[in-house]
């Protein structure tokens, strides 16, 4: 599989799920609506990064900076306490 | 630059097309039929089906009490919804747990007249179909994931569709019919596709957060509450009411029901009891509206004293905001509540054209590899494939409209009624495979198989009428019977004129033919 069908079918994965994460733990407003609103946009993030995969010229980059992304999502969801 | 991202962009498209074409198929197909379910379960039960519903007489309570004795252990979320002209009758939901702390779930169907327990039909053909969609007939959280997942591909599809398509709105009205059966198909995978558009999107978008919600749910507990799923669910939804532990008489529920449909602008479909029994306990009472964006309208009743509280529009235990408002619209977005049976007509013909564009897809990629100069595998395997796809396809239909005949004719009113629904549904669907891998042209095996499809669906009024004599045709039943007849009648108006544009194009080539070798 090519770097770019990896980053798509994993990479993309994981940093929705890190991104959702780390947004129910710090993002803005009361927690019910932050997680609805995380819920409801879940599917656009998730269809964009695959997009964005096969959308940069370069191959390694989508991979660099979804990666990147999800690592600093990761030690938001694993430093922080969930704001209710 | 532009050409190459282009070109990528289309590689994506057609690799979700290739790995996810049939399940997104299977998903639109089954969702598209799905679309009647309320109307489906009152054709598949004319024994029970009553032309007009008025609103509760019947005590409620003996009811409730004879449910729960019925079965050991303590009930929880129990549920009761009321008569409707597609289930004219009561049926009451609730888990029980047993001393070993198992649960079972169970449910029990009352007359609406007489209040006595009728028993409870098992699944049939509908639940079959709608299930099916929403989670594939398998383990239900990964049956939901995997069609939540493939809304999301379908999402980035539609994407890459309509930037790929650089002269997108040219070819909105263009098909050129007399050329080659690729450009046909790339124009009808074009134009379908873009006229579907709207609908697609929001077909996808909510079929994803449907789906998505089981998949996210536990992720997103397991990062952000530690793995406590309850408390990732309790801090979104609040607390659940705590019973008060004194013993109260409950207000008669079927007075509250008439309350509410008399003095509000809505009509009760069902009740959740919470702690009943209990000085704190609540009916939760949903009603159904054709003219809000949600797919019901809750009505809290204090259980005790049965005085009710405003009806809100925000079910469950939605935050009151804008963004409570967006996820209540999500279900009647998808299953098109919103705006009566015509509405549902127009999903249902619709989803069925996007379905189209779905199988259209497939066929573009396999004939490019047939007949066109791409493609990494042999012939023989692009044949097996387009064989596989025909079968897969035209079985598909063939097996959803069978299970109404079965049902039906075979009288499957026994607790194995959805067992033998899946068998009789799985049996067509492989045997329609089995017919279309019989070394020939897959399109004659797809057409061998549409023109049952086609009588099937055109003589189901028949058969209703003919089996259900007495039974009243009530608006749902009518429903079904005109919407599959005609859709049977499209389908064989098909079959017909495109054997009549192939018979046409063979006599043409030949004609050509004894042109070239005249001397």
């Amino acid at each position: 599989m090519s770097m770019r069908g990896l980053s798509m079918s994993v990479l993309a994965f994981l940093f929705t799920s890190f991104f959702s994460a780390a947004i129910i733990v710090i993002g803005p407003g009361d927690f019910a609506n932050r997680t609805l609103c995380t819920i409801l946009l879940s599917p656009f993030v998730w269809g964009l990064a695959m997009f964005y995969c096969y959308w940069d010229e370069l191959a390694w980059r989508p991979t660099a900076a979804l990666s990147a992304v999800t690592a600093a999502c990761a030690v938001v969801v694993f430093m922080f306490e969930v704001r209710l | 630059m532009l050409r190459d991202r282009l070109k990528r962009l289309n590689h994506l498209h057609t690799v979700i097309g290739i790995v996810l074409g049939w399940l997104l198929f299977v998903v639109c197909f089954s969702g598209s039929v799905a679309m009647f379910y309320d109307e489906m379960v009152d054709w598949e039960d004319p024994d029970v089906r009553q032309s007009s519903i008025e609103s509760p007489a019947v005590p409620i309570k003996p009811m409730v009490d004879d449910f729960r004795n019925r079965h050991e252990g303590e009930a929880q979320n129990l549920f009761m919804s009321l008569p409707v002209e597609e289930a004219p009758y009561y049926r009451l939901f609730a888990s029980f747990k047993d001393s070993d702390g198992n649960t079972t779930r169970h449910s029990e169907r009352y007359h609406l007249v007489t209040g006595e327990a009728i028993g409870d039909k098992a699944e049939g053909p509908a639940t079959w179909l709608l299930r099916f969609h929403q989670n594939l007939q398998i383990e239900r959280r990964l049956g939901r994931s995997l069609v939540g997942i493939a809304g999301v591909f379908m999402l980035v599809s539609l994407l890459t569709g309509v930037i790929i398509h650089r002269k997108i709105l040219r070819d909105l009205y263009k098909v050129r019919w007399h050329r080659s059966m690729h450009l046909k198909w790339k124009d009808l995978h074009t134009g379908l596709g873009v006229w579907t558009l709207p609908f697609s999107i929001t077909i996808s978008f909510t079929g994803a957060i449907l789906g998505l919600v089981v998949l996210f749910l536990p992720i997103l507990a397991l990062l952000a509450f530690k793995g406590d799923q309850e408390a990732a669910i309790e801090a979104v939804t609040g607390p659940p009411p705590a019973p008060a532990g004194v013993v109260a008489e409950m207000a008669p529920l079927e007075d509250v029901i008439t309350r509410i449909n008399n003095n509000t602008a809505y009509r009760a479909h069902g009740v959740s009891f919470e702690n009943y029994g209990d000085a704190n306990a609540r009916y939760k009472v949903f009603a159904e509206t054709e003219r809000e964006l949600v797919r019901f309208v809750q009505v809290d009743a204090n259980a005790v004293t049965g005085e009710y509280d405003k009806p809100s529009v925000l079910f469950g235990a939605l935050p009151e905001s804008a963004i409570g408002r967006v996820y209540a619209a999500i279900t009647p977005l998808h299953y098109g509540t919103y705006g009566g049976t015509l509405l549902k007509v127009v999903y249902y013909f619709v989803g069925m054209v996007v379905t189209l564009s779905i199988a259209i897809g497939t066929l573009i990629y396999l004939e490019r590899r047939l007949d066109g100069p791409v493609g990494k595998h042999s012939r023989g395997f692009y044949v097996a494939i387009s064989r596989i796809n025909a079968g897969l396809t035209a079985g598909l239909a063939l097996a959803s409209i069978v299970i109404f005949y079965s049902d039906r004719l075979w009288g499957l009113f026994t607790e194995d009624r959805g067992y033998a629904t899946a068998l009789v549904f799985l049996a067509t669907w492989l045997a329609a495979i089995a017919w279309a891998l019989l070394p020939r042209d897959p399109r004659l095996s797809a057409r061998q198989l549409l023109l049952p499809t086609a009588l099937l669906c055109m003589a189901l009024p028949i058969l209703d009428v003919a089996t259900a004599s007495t039974a009243p045709q009530t608006h749902a039943a009518l429903v079904v019977n005109l919407v599959v007849a005609s859709s049977g009648g499209l389908l064989a108006a098909y079959l017909w004129v495109s054997r009549k544009v192939r018979a046409g194009e063979a006599d043409a080539l030949a004609s050509s033919a004894s042109l070239v070798s005249l001397p």
